[in-house]
């Protein structure tokens, strides 16, 4: 499946196509044993052999290590996440930091904390230059692209306590909240560095992103949550403003490039659920149905789907976007699947789905006369790092 | 519902009215002042998005001589008035570009990028992402210079600026996406821009500025 590059800063990444160091690795070695096989029988070229070929692991071993360290996220999210607790007195850290295997790790979620209570440490309790460090943190797990989605998000509080105080939106809820842009919570999971796990999150209302790392090399960012209410800022100095506009447009897009039987599979319901499924769900299995298979696409259309992939993972730094991709080539493009229920035309009720065997991506906008969406990024194995870190158990235990 | 995505400016009978009264602008040139107090002494390779008839780039010109210059613009008449004004500065380039897409990727880089009354004729999505184009387009030391037309934070407000301009609400610019100070601001410093600052303003112009550190 070709689907348009996607550029994430100095990385072109093609989705469906294997990453840059993989498929350098694999070529280097095919040459490796073309060299060794042709070198075998003679002994002068032997020993020439054995120095050239230690020369030039050497060097693909600094350029490997070169571009790993410039495009890899754990060193740089380890060097922001200790800089931010080093700024913090005694009471804040206490507040941002909990053991790696402390249950606070997994509780999450993206509603209000008057509604769901959380730990860690608010942005609004820092200093500024406390914030500048919580937010360089933050930086360094998304993409310019997410980073300005996060940080709208949360501004959107603003606008959100705007239209609830002039009696619009759910004003009765809205008296109960307190709408306040820099309510996020920052927490430290574990000791920052280069060995063992660790694991960092950002989260409040429409905002959760939690971050897993294993000996400074894997790093997982789901669940990933973005949420945006209103949807669409419909008056006022921030009118037209849409925040989540490409999550929304890109899955209608591919809705309607799709013929009637394919329009058929596709919508499982003429109703939208009243959020996404899953909502916070510890852990999850793949829904049913699955809608349409990529299986059952023009490639154009294929091409849509995944540009609705993307609208999701570009918001994540770029070994990140890889890593996914990566990984759900391997399990098979043609095997996602793409649902919508409720109606097609913008404004109304609607929800959709893209699942892959590994992933599932949930978008639902239905509250506040459908202008107020949800969307999350979930891995049925590896939210939190579970994968990962279950690896990392088999070989300590080895 | 979304701004209807509405932009008159390809149309020539459009680009003629707004240059007949580009210089009935109140207090139009104080901004353009400030703006080119923020371009560096020294600057080299300028870039003027939405450069309409070249009132800006002129203006950047003669503060600084030795800059050279890319002029972008989609509206034909425009370009000719671009083409016409520069014809005999070599060291401008005139680009026919329509800022709605992704920047052409053979620009090259900038030591400064400046702008003037035309990024509010995009849709909000698209402000977005231009301006994360521009920060990858600058040169470390490279600064953005934005002089335009925001959004006023009440109705009133926005009558009154109308007002100034001798303008009824039902004659207002059709391609106009007015955004607020504040978020553009928010924007620019996410991007990664730094010395974010709303550095003038009268009523609904605003010259928004942003430095790429070295």
């Amino acid at each position: 499946v070709q689907a348009n590059p996607v550029r994430h800063g100095a990385v072109i990444i093609a989705p469906g196509a294997p990453v840059v160091v993989p498929t350098l690795t694999h070529s280097l070695s095919e040459h490796f044993v073309q060299y060794c096989c042709f070198t075998r029988k003679d002994p002068a070229m032997r020993t020439a052999r054995s120095f050239r070929i230690l020369a030039w692991l050497a060097c693909v071993g600094v350029w490997l290590g070169a571009v790993y360290a410039s495009e890899s996220s754990p060193a740089p999210m380890a060097a922001a996440a200790s800089k931010f607790l080093a700024s913090l007195p005694p009471e804040q850290k206490a507040q941002a930091t909990f053991p790696f295997d402390s249950g606070e790790r997994e509780h999450w979620g993206f509603v209000p904390t008057e509604i769901f209570p959380r730990k860690g440490l608010t942005i609004g309790a820092m200093s500024e230059p406390q914030r500048k460090l919580a937010h360089d943190l933050l930086k360094t797990g998304l993409s310019q692209k997410g980073y300005l989605t996060a940080t709208s998000i949360m501004q959107l509080e603003d606008v959100l306590r705007v239209i609830e105080d002039a009696g619009g939106g759910d004003a009765a809820a809205g008296r109960r909240m307190e709408r306040n842009p820099v309510k996020y919570f920052v927490s430290v999971f574990g000791t920052p560095g280069a060995h063992g796990a660790w694991g960092w999150r950002v989260e409040g209302h429409h905002v959760s992103l939690n971050f897993t790392i294993v000996d400074g090399k894997l790093v997982t960012a789901t669940p990933q949550f973005f949420g945006s209410n209103p949807a669409e800022v419909r008056d006022g100095p921030k009118k037209g403003l849409r925040i989540l506009a490409d999550e929304e447009d890109s899955a209608r897009t591919l809705l309607m490039a799709l013929n009637p039987t394919q329009r058929a599979k596709a919508v499982i319901n003429t109703t939208a659920p009243g959020d996404i499924v899953t909502g916070n769900k510890l852990t999850i299995d793949p829904l049913s149905p699955a809608g349409i298979s990529a299986a059952d696409l023009e490639a154009s259309q294929r091409d849509l789907l995944m540009k609705v992939i993307d609208a999701y993972a570009s918001a994540m730094a770029p070994d990140i976007v890889a890593d996914r991709m990566t990984k759900l080539r391997q399990a098979g493009i043609e095997r996602i699947g793409f649902a919508w229920a409720g109606e097609a035309e913008r404004g109304k009720k609607h929800y959709y789905r893209v699942q892959g065997p590994t992933f599932l991506i949930e978008y639902d906008n239905t509250q506040n006369d459908a202008n107020h969406i949800h969307s999350v990024w979930r891995d049925f194995n590896g939210d939190f790092g579970r994968d990962v870190l279950r690896e990392h158990m088999k070989s300590v235990a080895h | 519902m979304d701004s209807p995505d509405v932009n008159l400016w390809q149309s020539p009978v459009h680009a003629i009215d707004y240059l007949c009264k580009a210089d009935t602008i109140p207090h139009r040139s104080e901004g353009e002042d400030v703006l080119l107090e923020f371009l560096p002494e020294t600057v080299g390779r300028v870039l003027d998005l939405g450069s309409g008839d070249g009132r800006l780039l002129a203006l950047a010109k003669l503060n600084r001589p030795n800059a050279t210059a890319v002029a972008l613009d989609f509206s034909p008449t425009m370009i000719d008035r671009l083409r016409a004004r520069f014809a005999a500065d070599t060291s401008i380039e005139v680009v026919v570009h329509d800022l709605a897409h992704p920047l052409p990727q053979l620009l090259g880089r900038f030591d400064a990028i400046i702008s003037s009354f035309a990024i509010h004729h995009l849709p909000h999505r698209r402000k977005r992402s231009l301006y994360g184009e521009l920060f990858e387009l600058l040169n470390a030391g490279g600064v953005f210079c934005n002089l335009e037309h925001v959004a006023s934070p009440t109705i009133a407000l926005h009558h009154e600026f109308l007002a100034a301009l001798s303008l009824a609400p039902d004659e207002e610019d059709p391609s106009n996406k007015l955004l607020d100070v504040e978020t553009q601001l928010q924007w620019l410093r996410a991007t990664g821009f730094d010395n974010v600052d709303c550095h003038w303003k009268w009523r609904e112009l605003a010259l928004l500025a942003g430095d790429k550190l070295q």
